[in-house]
C-alpha cells in the first residue's frame, strides 16, 4: 500500500522523489507502464492526436521490460520536467489502461490521481536490483530491461490503415512511378499542363537476386487536378502520396495509425513514403534532384527542313544562334485550324468521317504524307477530334497546340527562318522535325476519303408468272432422270 | 375388276395429273382401243371429287387465259378417251416398247390410239371446246430428257430413263461422258418413218379434237397447222372471239405464218375462205406484223 502525500508534506521516503512548487510529489523522470505493444501504439496514437511528441522525444526511452514472473511489458520513460506534462501523460495513459509513475533512477511511485492529488509515497522501499522498481497502489513490481524499442522503427513497421477520405480533396501530392512508367507519366503531366517536378530515386536491391538498384520516378505535383485522382489511385505501378509532415508522406486513401505530424522522428531532408496494402514504406534519406517535368519533354528540332534554314550558311547565322524549340504552354489555344493524324489514328479518322457534317467535309482539306495526314480546316478542326491539334500562328505555319516556340520570336520571323516557303505549309510538332507539305497536296476531304465503289451489273431475276405451271415430262420406268420442275 | 381400277388410278395419277398439273408423266403398258372405253367410263364416273379438285383448279386456270369463267365440268368421257390416246401415244415413243420379235409394235400402239380417238367427236359447243383446251393445253409442251452415255468402247442413249449406275462408274478409267438432251414433242419419236408418220397423225387427230389448243399452238413446227373443220367452225360461229384469243396466245408471227400457209393450201368454199381471211386480217392487226 502507498501513502498519500499530504499537503505541505516535505519529507518523502522514496529516493529521488521531491515536491514541486504546487506540492505535488514527483521525481525527475516519468514512467508509463503499458501491458503490450498494442497499448503502446494506442498510447502514442492518442497522445499525438492532441499534442506533439516533440517535447518528449529528447528524453523518451521505450523499453520492453520483463518482471520476475516472466511477463513482458512496455515502459516509456521520459523527463518529467513538471506536473503539467506528467498530468497530460497520465491522462492519456489512463485511457490506454496504462499506469503512470514518477521517480528517478530505479524507484518509481504511482503518479498522483484523483484519490491523492499530491501524489503517493511508499511506506517501505524495496531492496531489489531491478532496472525499474514500480510502486503502485495495487502492486509493487520489479522489472528488468530486456531491450529498447526504437520509435522510428516502430512507426515504420506500422502499416497504414485504409481511410478513403484521406487525400480526396485536391492538393499537392507526391507520385511514385515505377521505372517503366515514369516517362509516360511525364508526358501525361506535360500534356495535361500539370505543374510538377520530377526526380529519380534509387533504392538498394531488395535481395541478392536482384540485378541492380530499384529506380522509381518521384513526382512532386503542386496541385493534382481532381480529374486525375482516380487515375493515380488505380493505375498499377503508380502510387500517390500526400505529405503529412516534413519528410513524411502517406499514400492517398490510407492513414497512419499515429499522427506522424506530431512525431518528428524522421529527418526533413529525406522522405518516408508510407504505402498501403501491407507494403513496406519507401525511405529516402535525401530527396533526389528534381526538376520541372517540362525539362523532360524533348522538344528540340534537329535537321528540320525549315529549321535548318535558321542555321544555314546562306543566312550567315553567327555562332550565337539557337535552335527553335517547342515548350509546353498553358496559354489557351487559339486558331486551331489543323490537326496531324498519325497513321495509327487512321481508323479513328475513318470512323469520324461518318459523323462529320456537310460543311466540314466541304471546307476541310487533307494531305497524306509518310509521317501521317495533315487536315486543315479554316473554320476550326474542333469537329474532327482526332490526332494532334495545331495552331496557325501565321498563314502556312502551324505549331502544335499546347506548345509555344521558344525563343518567342514573332511568327513572321519564324516564317522567314523556315525559308518563307510560300508554296508549302510547315508544321512544327514536338519530338519530331518540322514537316513541310506542298499546298497542292491538300485535297478536299470529301474527295480524298470516299473510296471508289465497285459495282457489277446483275440480271434482274425474272418474275415467275403467277399462273405458270410446270410442263409434263415423260419418264419411262421407275427412275426419274431429271428433277421435277 | 381390281386390275382395271388400278389402271384407272394409274391413268389418273401418272398421266392425267402430269398432263394438266405438270410433272413426271409415267406411261405404263399400252392400253389399246379394246380397254379404252371401259377405262374411260370408269374414270369419268368413278374418281372421287377430292382427287379431281386440283385438276379442276388447274383447268380453270388454263381456261381463264381465254375466258373469264370460274367453273368447268369434270373430265368427260371423251376427254378420258383422249387421255388414253395421249398415254398410248407417249408410250409408243419409248424405244423399248418394241422388241426384236415385234419391231412394229409402236405403230400398232399408235394405230390403236387413232382407233380410240375415232370414238371422240368434235366438241359440240364452245364450252366443251374450252373444257378440252383446259385439259390438253399442255399437250405440245410435253418434254422428255434423254441421256446419251459414251464410254471407251461404245455409247447408248437412254430415252426418258436414268442410265444404270454401273455404266457411269469409273468415269475416268472408262472415259465415260454423259450428256442430257431435251426432246420436245416434235423430236420425241425416233423410230422408223412409218412410226413418225403415225405419230404425227395421232397428234393431228388429237389436236382436231381440241380446236382451241390447235389454234393456241398454231405456230408449232410439228404437226403443221391446218385449218380443220372444228377450227373453222369455231371461227365462224359464236366461238370466234375465243378462237382469235387462242390464235393470238402464242407467237403471233409464227401463228400468222402458219395460218397463211394453211389457208393457201386449203381448197374450201368461198365462205370458208372469207372466214379465214377475216381471221388472218384480224391477227395481222393484233400482232402488228406484215
Amino acid at each position: 500500500m502507498l501513502d498519500r502525500v499530504a499537503m505541505h508534506q516535505t519529507r518523502l521516503r522514496l529516493p529521488g522523489l521531491g515536491i514541486d512548487g504546487k506540492g505535488v510529489a514527483f521525481g525527475s523522470r516519468g514512467v508509463v507502464l503499458l501491458a503490450s505493444l498494442e497499448r503502446l501504439v494506442a498510447f502514442l496514437s492518442l497522445y499525438t492526436s492532441s499534442q506533439s511528441l516533440a517535447d518528449l522525444l529528447a528524453s523518451l526511452h521505450i523499453e520492453v521490460v520483463r518482471s520476475k514472473m516472466g511477463t513482458r511489458e512496455v515502459v516509456l520513460s521520459f523527463a518529467a520536467e513538471g506536473s503539467e506534462r506528467m498530468d497530460r501523460v497520465s491522462e492519456v495513459a489512463r485511457v490506454t489502461l496504462g499506469h503512470t509513475f514518477t521517480g528517478s533512477s530505479r524507484h518509481f511511485v504511482q503518479y498522483r490521481d484523483a484519490g491523492a492529488p499530491f501524489g503517493y509515497d511508499v511506506s517501505q522501499v524495496l531492496a531489489a536490483d531491478g532496472d525499474y522498481i514500480l510502486y503502485h497502489n495495487a502492486f509493487s513490481q520489479v522489472y528488468h530491461r530486456e531491450r529498447d524499442l526504437d520509435l522510428r522503427g516502430l512507426l515504420l513497421r506500422l502499416h497504414p490503415v485504409q481511410d478513403p477520405a484521406f487525400g480526396r480533396e485536391p492538393g499537392p501530392c507526391l507520385l511514385v512511378a515505377e521505372e517503366g512508367l515514369g516517362p509516360a507519366v511525364i508526358q501525361y503531366l506535360i500534356r495535361s499542363h500539370v505543374d510538377a517536378r520530377v526526380g529519380v530515386a534509387e533504392w538498394p536491391p531488395l535481395s541478392a537476386l536482384d540485378d541492380g538498384n530499384v529506380r522509381r520516378y518521384l513526382f512532386d505535383v503542386a496541385s493534382l487536378p481532381e480529374r486525375m485522382s482516380p487515375m493515380v489511385r488505380s493505375t498499377p505501378g503508380l502510387t500517390a502520396f500526400r505529405v503529412v509532415a516534413p519528410g513524411i508522406a502517406v499514400q492517398l486513401g490510407y492513414r497512419h495509425p499515429i499522427t506522424l505530424r506530431s512525431c518528428p522522428v524522421f529527418p526533413s531532408q529525406g522522405m518516408v513514403l508510407f504505402r498501403g496494402e501491407q507494403t513496406e514504406p519507401l525511405v529516402l534519406d535525401t530527396m533526389p534532384a528534381m526538376g520541372s517535368v517540362s525539362a523532360f519533354a524533348r522538344v528540340t528540332f534537329h535537321d528540320g527542313t525549315g529549321l535548318r534554314a535558321l542555321s544555314g550558311p546562306d543566312l550567315a547565322v553567327p555562332a550565337t544562334t539557337v535552335p527553335v524549340r517547342l515548350l509546353p504552354s498553358i496559354e489557351p489555344w487559339r486558331s486551331v485550324r489543323a490537326t496531324f493524324i498519325p497513321p495509327s489514328d487512321y481508323p479513328a479518322l475513318r470512323q469520324i468521317l461518318y459523323v462529320l457534317g456537310t460543311r466540314t467535309l466541304q471546307t476541310a482539306t487533307i494531305a497524306f504524307t509518310r509521317h501521317g495526314a495533315f487536315l486543315l480546316n479554316p473554320s476550326g478542326v474542333e469537329s474532327t477530334p482526332v490526332g494532334h491539334f495545331l495552331r496557325e500562328i501565321r498563314p502556312g505555319v502551324y505549331v502544335a497546340a499546347g506548345y509555344d516556340p521558344v525563343p518567342a520570336v514573332d511568327p513572321e520571323v519564324l516564317y522567314q527562318a523556315l525559308g518563307s516557303p510560300s508554296n508549302h505549309c510547315v508544321f512544327l510538332l514536338p519530338n519530331t522535325q518540322a514537316i513541310g507539305v506542298p499546298k497542292h497536296a491538300f485535297v478536299r476531304l470529301q474527295n480524298a476519303m470516299i473510296e471508289g465503289h465497285a459495282w457489277s451489273p446483275v440480271d434482274a431475276t425474272p418474275l415467275e408468272p403467277a399462273l405458270a405451271a410446270s410442263i409434263p415430262r415423260v419418264v419411262f420406268g421407275d427412275a426419274d432422270p431429271t428433277p421435277q420442275e | 375388276m381390281g386390275s382395271e381400277t388400278a389402271t384407272v388410278l394409274g391413268l389418273f395419277e401418272q398421266v392425267a395429273k402430269p398432263l394438266i398439273l405438270g410433272g413426271s408423266l409415267r406411261p405404263f403398258d399400252p392400253i389399246g382401243p379394246s380397254a379404252a372405253m371401259g377405262l374411260a367410263e370408269q374414270a369419268a364416273r368413278g374418281l372421287p371429287a377430292s382427287d379431281m379438285s386440283w385438276l379442276t383448279v388447274a383447268r380453270v386456270r388454263q381456261a381463264r387465259r381465254l375466258c373469264p369463267l370460274d367453273a368447268l365440268p369434270d373430265l368427260t368421257l371423251e376427254e378420258w378417251l383422249m387421255i388414253v390416246a395421249v398415254h398410248d401415244l407417249v408410250r409408243a415413243t419409248d424405244p423399248e416398247v418394241g422388241s426384236f420379235l415385234s419391231p412394229g409394235r409402236a405403230v400398232q400402239v399408235m394405230q390403236g390410239a387413232l382407233s380410240v380417238l375415232a370414238q371422240v367427236p368434235a366438241p359440240r359447243d364452245v364450252g366443251e371446246a374450252l373444257a378440252r383446251h383446259a385439259t390438253f393445253a399442255s399437250l405440245l409442251s410435253i418434254r422428255r430428257t434423254d441421256t446419251a452415255v459414251h464410254w471407251w468402247c461404245g455409247s447408248k442413249t437412254f430415252a426418258g430413263r436414268k442410265p444404270p449406275a454401273r455404266l457411269l462408274s469409273w468415269p475416268e478409267v472408262r472415259r465415260v461422258r454423259s450428256q442430257s438432251v431435251e426432246q420436245d414433242v416434235g423430236s420425241m419419236m425416233s423410230g422408223s418413218e412409218a412410226s413418225r408418220e403415225s405419230y404425227e397423225e395421232v397428234l393431228r387427230a388429237l389436236l382436231a379434237r381440241t380446236p382451241l389448243t390447235d389454234l393456241a399452238t398454231a405456230g408449232r413446227s410439228m404437226p403443221a397447222f391446218q385449218w380443220t373443220p372444228p377450227v373453222v367452225g369455231m371461227l365462224s360461229g359464236p366461238g370466234r372471239h375465243l378462237a382469235m384469243r387462242a390464235l393470238r396466245w402464242g407467237d403471233g408471227t409464227k401463228a400468222l405464218v402458219a395460218a397463211r400457209t394453211a389457208a393457201a393450201s386449203l381448197n374450201g368454199a368461198r365462205s370458208v375462205r372469207t372466214v379465214l381471211e377475216g381471221a388472218i386480217a384480224e391477227l395481222e392487226a393484233w400482232g402488228g406484223v406484215a
